[in-house]
């Protein structure tokens, strides 16, 4: 028998971070998909914006600033403690992940409170008009994702917390951060289509 | 080769040679390890193993039938129609009736038959063609096909109901407005319409993911069949086009459920915006459907002209042109709705320019024929009657791509003459030579060649006989979508004609399933690779083994199969005792690390039931959306949580690990 040239794989790497790891891809396709969602969003707020004379229709109020711009400061700096857990996942570092997650659960949690004034200050209501639909509509798919987000954050604190601790788990974090820095570099869009836009179209 | 040697002194984690041993006592090794490798990946036994199964094969069968079942259900509804039709003043079916079904014909065989069955054959073909063992997420390819199964028998529960959809397949406002059709039949569409989306765009990501990090080693960018590079660019389609039609859906869900404004224009909402997200969507989704259908052409004609295809870079650079010019076309469905005339000449430019790229492979696939030996079996004949009827559908695209011709046309039976010559005859033929083609790969056995010839026969000739005469009925001015029309317009004969085309056609596909139903029990035995074809699902037994590959393969030219030799390498090091799959690098597939994939589990089945019941349920009333989101939250956790047989296999805790081994992990993952 002609002996055979095979490739031996079995001391491959078992675990790999970042665009190397397939649930990364996962994640990316997942936001590609929910991206698009917004962005055809983005531009029916647009063609609709051109249907009218003035912005938002009268007699329908502007939307308020305060609230909103706080908890646009809020998920800004609620990047820190992700960008802390992903770098301490990497490191393999679990004690660090628990900490940091944690962080995250507080923060999330904070700014998906503020989320309900931010609704009210939009000043409309869905039903007002197609101004009205369309920013509840924006802010309701958003809101869905900040939710689900913080939902699986905590799920996630809670897997390591109950000791499931092996890497595949640090690999999740890192993914469930690339997640957050989505909604949180999206929200940027949305809040200055939501609160900044109608003062100046 | 050349690959091969670089793959070795790129990674020198691989350790070369394995040096085989004696020959019996290697036998003996390799049957154990077989055995262990089917203990592995086989699905649980019995009912609960046909619940959790997350086999790409077990799930891409099970996907293939049932949208084969509503491509029956929808033809079934096609001759009602055609019975109605063939003769003048008709009373068979009342004209309420008649508007449910062709909206059910259209939406049954657009969102339950044509993406769904071009997505099951790449769920069980793609990872054979690319050499692994399982798809990427087997779980979410499982959530796939319960969300789909489920959607599809919601839209006939209600249909029988006497609340099917009846506002056609593409739901223009306002007439599918609360206003103009009240009661729940619009909302049971928009509905149906999420379910097929969320099922497309969970395989589409996995497929992309599947092509391009799980490849066997060697099968660079530039050697990946053409079949799977269709696919690619298909997944990436429904990765941009499907949210449009989840955004109008979900708009019109909104305007009828809480009383939103997008499409009423007594609030600042407008009509057209539907019009644009709608075919935003509804024009790559044509080629949605009939891009995997050329790559099904693509991978039948080399085979039956045996050698390989002629133009492998130009037909990917076609099909990824394709792929672009799809998303400018989509206002030529518009042109009568008084646009801008910039903007439509525009669209008409774009319009026939995609005949480039579509040329492009026609005459592709000419010169591999030309230049090859045919052999003319079913799934070649079945290739040509593609070639013939698409060419014709084609032609007729072009002509409607002007806009006068167009408002000339526009809602007449000559545009129904030109969509059924495009996707019947550029996605349904290539369908049924892949049928054909790959029966022996699902099966382990041959379909019948003689019925196979009388099933093409029937199938040609009733389709060309049924919808060419509708040519002629749209440029005399029988618009479409009337159940019945006055025996003075002289349109009778020529309806009746295409009636009798349609029973053939029926025939021909009743030829079909008599053929299969044979084959299965009494087909002649397949063997691996009864075409002598070239592509990696054929390197392995027919029907596979749950495994896929006993070892994995290493890829060492464009045709896999036809560059390989009994000496060739495989990959050796996977743990046989544990779901273990290769990862590779994106451009060269190059080996990367290891990945351990989840099993059976009914999660992504809880799920499809949470799901389903919240889209069911907010149809009634918008409550059931946080009610669902709860029974949505349970069946995730089922699904993900982590159990004690899924980290057998891992690697050890990290606290469990010393500082040395974690530091030299950690290193290695970044």
């Amino acid at each position: 028998m002609k002996r055979r040239v095979d490739l031996d794989v079995s001391r491959l790497p078992s675990l790999a971070f970042g665009s190397r790891a397939v649930t990364w891809w996962g994640v990316v396709g997942f936001l590609l998909i929910e991206g698009t969602m917004l962005v055809l969003c983005f531009v029916t707020y647009f063609y609709l914006r051109d249907r009218v004379l003035d912005w938002p229709p009268p007699p329908t109020s502007l939307p308020s600033l305060l609230i909103p711009t706080i908890n646009l400061f809020v998920m800004l700096a609620s990047l820190v403690p992700v960008y802390f857990v992903e770098r301490s996942a990497k490191r393999l570092d679990v004690r660090k992940v628990k900490i940091w997650m944690v962080v995250c659960d507080v923060v999330g949690i904070a700014f998906v409170t503020l989320r309900w004034f931010e609704f009210v200050a939009l000043n409309v209501y869905w039903d007002t008009n197609a101004y009205g639909s369309i920013v509840w509509t924006i802010m309701g798919i958003h809101t869905f994702h900040l939710v689900s987000e913080v939902i699986e954050t905590i799920v996630i604190t809670a897997i390591l917390f109950r000791g499931h601790t092996e890497p595949k788990y640090l690999v999740d974090a890192t993914d469930n951060a690339l997640y957050w820095y989505f909604i949180v570099g999206i929200w940027v869009v949305c809040y200055a289509l939501l609160y900044l836009a109608p003062r100046f179209l | 080769m050349k690959s091969q040697v670089m793959t070795a002194a790129a990674t020198p984690d691989i350790e070369a040679p394995d040096i085989n041993g004696e020959a019996d006592v290697t036998a003996m090794h390799e049957e154990q390890e077989r055995r262990t490798l089917e203990e592995t990946w086989k699905d649980p036994p019995g009912f609960r193993g046909w619940l959790t199964s997350t086999d790409h094969k077990a799930i891409g069968r099970r996907y293939i039938i049932t949208a084969f079942i509503f491509f029956l259900t929808g033809g079934v509804l096609a001759v009602l129609m055609r019975v109605q039709l063939s003769r003048p003043e008709n009373n068979f079916l009342g004209p309420d009736l008649y508007n449910q079904i062709f909206t059910m014909h259209g939406t049954t065989m657009m969102f339950l038959f044509a993406i769904p069955v071009m997505e099951a054959f790449a769920i069980y073909l793609v990872p054979l063609m690319v050499g692994t063992r399982n798809i990427v997420f087997p779980r979410l390819a499982a959530f796939s096909y319960w969300i789909y199964l489920f959607g599809g028998v919601m839209l006939y529960v209600f249909f029988f109901l006497n609340t099917g959809p009846d506002t056609g397949w593409f739901s223009y406002v306002t007439l599918a407005g609360p206003e103009f059709s009240p009661g729940k039949r619009v909302d049971v569409w928009t509905r149906l319409v999420n379910f097929t989306e969320i099922a497309a765009l969970a395989v589409a990501v996995e497929i992309i993911i599947t092509v391009f990090k799980m490849r066997a080693p060697g099968m660079s960018l530039n050697r990946i069949p053409l079949y799977v590079w269709t696919m690619i660019v298909v997944s990436f389609m429904i990765v941009f086009a499907m949210p449009a039609m989840m955004i109008s859906s979900i708009f019109l869900a909104l305007d009828r459920l809480v009383g939103t404004h997008f499409y009423n224009p007594a609030e600042g909402g407008d009509v057209l915006l539907w019009q644009h997200l709608f075919w935003f969507f509804g024009h790559p989704e044509v080629y949605i459907i009939f891009l995997p259908a050329t790559g099904f052409v693509s991978s039948i004609i080399p085979v039956f002209a045996r050698r390989p295809i002629f133009g492998y870079t130009a037909l990917v650079l076609a099909i990824i042109a394709n792929g672009f010019i799809s998303f400018g076309l989509w206002v030529h469905h518009m042109f009568a709705t008084g646009l801008p005339q910039l903007g439509s000449s525009f669209f008409t430019a774009a319009t026939m320019l995609i005949a480039i790229p579509s040329g492009i492979q026609i005459f592709c696939w000419t010169a591999t024929m030309w230049t090859g030996r045919v052999r003319l079996r079913t799934p070649m004949l079945f290739v040509l009657g593609f070639f013939f009827i698409f060419v014709l559908g084609g032609l007729t695209g072009v002509m409607q791509a002007s806009v006068p011709v167009d408002l000339q046309l526009h809602d007449t039976f000559f545009v129904v003459a030109h969509f059924h010559y495009v996707l019947i005859g550029g996605a349904v033929f290539p369908l049924f030579g892949a049928f054909y083609y790959w029966f022996p790969k699902f099966t382990g056995r041959m379909l019948g060649e003689g019925l196979g010839k009388l099933n093409f026969w029937l199938m040609f000739t009733g389709f060309n006989l049924a919808f060419f005469p509708m040519h002629i009925l749209g440029l005399q001015g029988m618009p479409r979508r009337v159940y019945t029309y006055l025996p003075e317009t002289g349109w009778g004969n020529l309806n009746l004609l295409a009636t009798v085309g349609g029973l053939v056609l029926a025939l021909g596909v009743l030829v079909f399933i008599i053929n299969a139903l044979r084959s299965i029990r009494r087909g002649e035995v397949a063997g691996a690779n009864p075409w002598h074809a070239d592509t990696l699902e054929w390197a392995t037994a027919s029907p596979p083994p749950s495994y896929n590959f006993f070892r994995l393969p290493i890829v060492q030219g464009r045709e896999a199969l036809w560059t390989r030799s009994p000496e060739s390498p495989v990959v050796t090091g996977l743990r046989s005792d544990c779901r273990e799959i290769l990862i590779t690098r994106t451009m060269d597939a190059e080996p990367d690390h290891k990945l351990i994939l989840p099993g059976p589990n009914v999660g992504p089945l809880l799920l499809a039931l949470a799901a389903s019941a919240t889209f069911i349920g907010s149809i009634f009333t918008p409550w059931a959306l946080p009610a669902g989101m709860v029974l949505i939250f349970i069946a995730l956790l089922v699904w993900a949580w982590p159990r004690q047989q899924d980290e057998r296999c891992e690697l050890p805790r990290v606290e469990e690990m010393t500082e040395e081994e974690r530091t030299r992990e950690a290193a290695r993952a970044q």
